[in-house]
């Protein structure tokens, strides 16, 4: 006997199958058979290092993301270069000697990028500073003190206008 | 004193907002595609590759002596085309030696688009699997590169060759270069 699956079921099988769809797509595309390293370590590195090159063809991808024949070749190099016995700090070399920093997704830090690391927090004590300022500036305003003439005139005001709404 | 103090503190945004604009503004005119290279001024990677019709093995050293260009191409790449006849140019009239970079192409293809779009290279290296390409820096065919008579790399330009980079880049630095090394 067939059992009936509820149709407000079947949609939701739909659905979710359809938001999946794009994910299995993009899973299918990224695996490449490169060998696994020999060991752990040199694994680890791989790993690492295609995450923080950059491909120069997409620009916004690192070499994990992309699919462009560019990307591929440069997983290939890093994959032989770490084979070589080659650690992070010498593929990064490698790869900044020929194609210059903007390869690394992160700008390393020195001297003509102190600005570009620094401005950001710099822009943020600022504010932060300038916030401070202004609401103990707010707090601190104080009503000026009442002479006795003055007092009196404002009773006699309040007097006035409780009389006035009674009547 | 005060008043006035406050009178022109509404003008701050204002700042703000122009200084963006301007930065904003050079930087639209900035090309994203120009990745300044870490190569220029330093020796041209070697290498050694079999020329189109695999008979010799070319390497740098062969280009030792004389200012010339390395051109990166491969007869799948599109933009090649629109270039091809400036390099054409170039060669015909003699102004300077161009090597070409058959860049992970297939023997076939290459020699048939040299065919149907003429050939200015006096060599043709094939680097088959792209490493040379790597240790160039190449991300965009086609590339051009200016090397000097010590194998140096002296300017690169990424993507189609136009007449303007042609008269106001490469030209008068192949000049400058030839009065250099004759003297």
């Amino acid at each position: 006997m067939i059992r009936a699956i509820p149709i407000s079921k079947l949609s939701r099988i739909l659905l979710v199958s359809i938001l999946f769809a794009p994910t299995l797509s993009f899973v299918g595309f990224a695996a490449e058979p490169l060998p696994e390293l020999p060991t752990s370590e040199q694994q680890r590195t791989y790993d690492r290092l295609i995450r923080e090159l950059r491909c120069l063809v997409c620009k916004n991808q690192n070499l994990l993301d992309s699919n462009a024949e560019l990307a591929a070749d440069l997983r290939k190099k890093t994959h032989e270069l770490v084979i070589e016995g080659k650690d992070y700090q010498e593929v990064v070399e490698y790869m900044t000697d020929r194609f210059g920093p903007f390869v690394m997704y992160r700008p390393p830090l020195k001297i003509s990028t102190y600005a570009l690391w620094g401005l950001p927090f710099l822009g943020f004590v600022l504010v932060l500073t300038l916030t401070i300022y202004r609401i103990r500036k707010r707090l601190q305003i104080q009503l000026p003190e009442l002479g006795d003439n003055e007092r009196h005139a404002a009773d006699d005001l309040l007097e006035k206008r409780k009389r006035d709404s009674r009547s | 004193m005060n008043r006035s103090h406050k009178r022109y503190k509404g003008i701050w945004p204002f700042v703000v907002f122009c200084g963006l604009a301007v930065l904003l503004y050079i930087s639209l005119g900035k090309n994203p595609e120009h990745i300044p290279s870490p190569l220029i001024g330093k020796p041209a990677p070697e290498f050694t590759l079999p020329d189109l019709q695999n008979r010799h093995l070319l390497s740098r050293e062969d280009m030792e002596g004389s200012v010339w260009l390395l051109n990166v191409w491969a007869s799948w790449c599109v933009a090649c085309v629109q270039e091809h006849p400036l390099l054409n140019d170039l060669s015909n009239n003699g102004v300077v030696q161009i090597v070409g970079l058959n860049y992970k192409d297939i023997r076939g293809d290459a020699m048939e688009w040299l065919e149907r779009h003429g050939n200015p290279y006096s060599f043709i290296a094939v680097d088959a699997t792209g490493d040379v390409g790597i240790d160039y820096g190449v991300y965009g065919v086609p590339e051009t590169f200016l090397i000097d008579r010590n194998g140096h790399i002296q300017y690169k330009h990424v993507g189609p060759l136009t007449p303007e980079v042609i008269s106001q880049q490469i030209l008068p630095r192949v000049n400058l270069l030839r009065k250099q090394g004759s003297s």
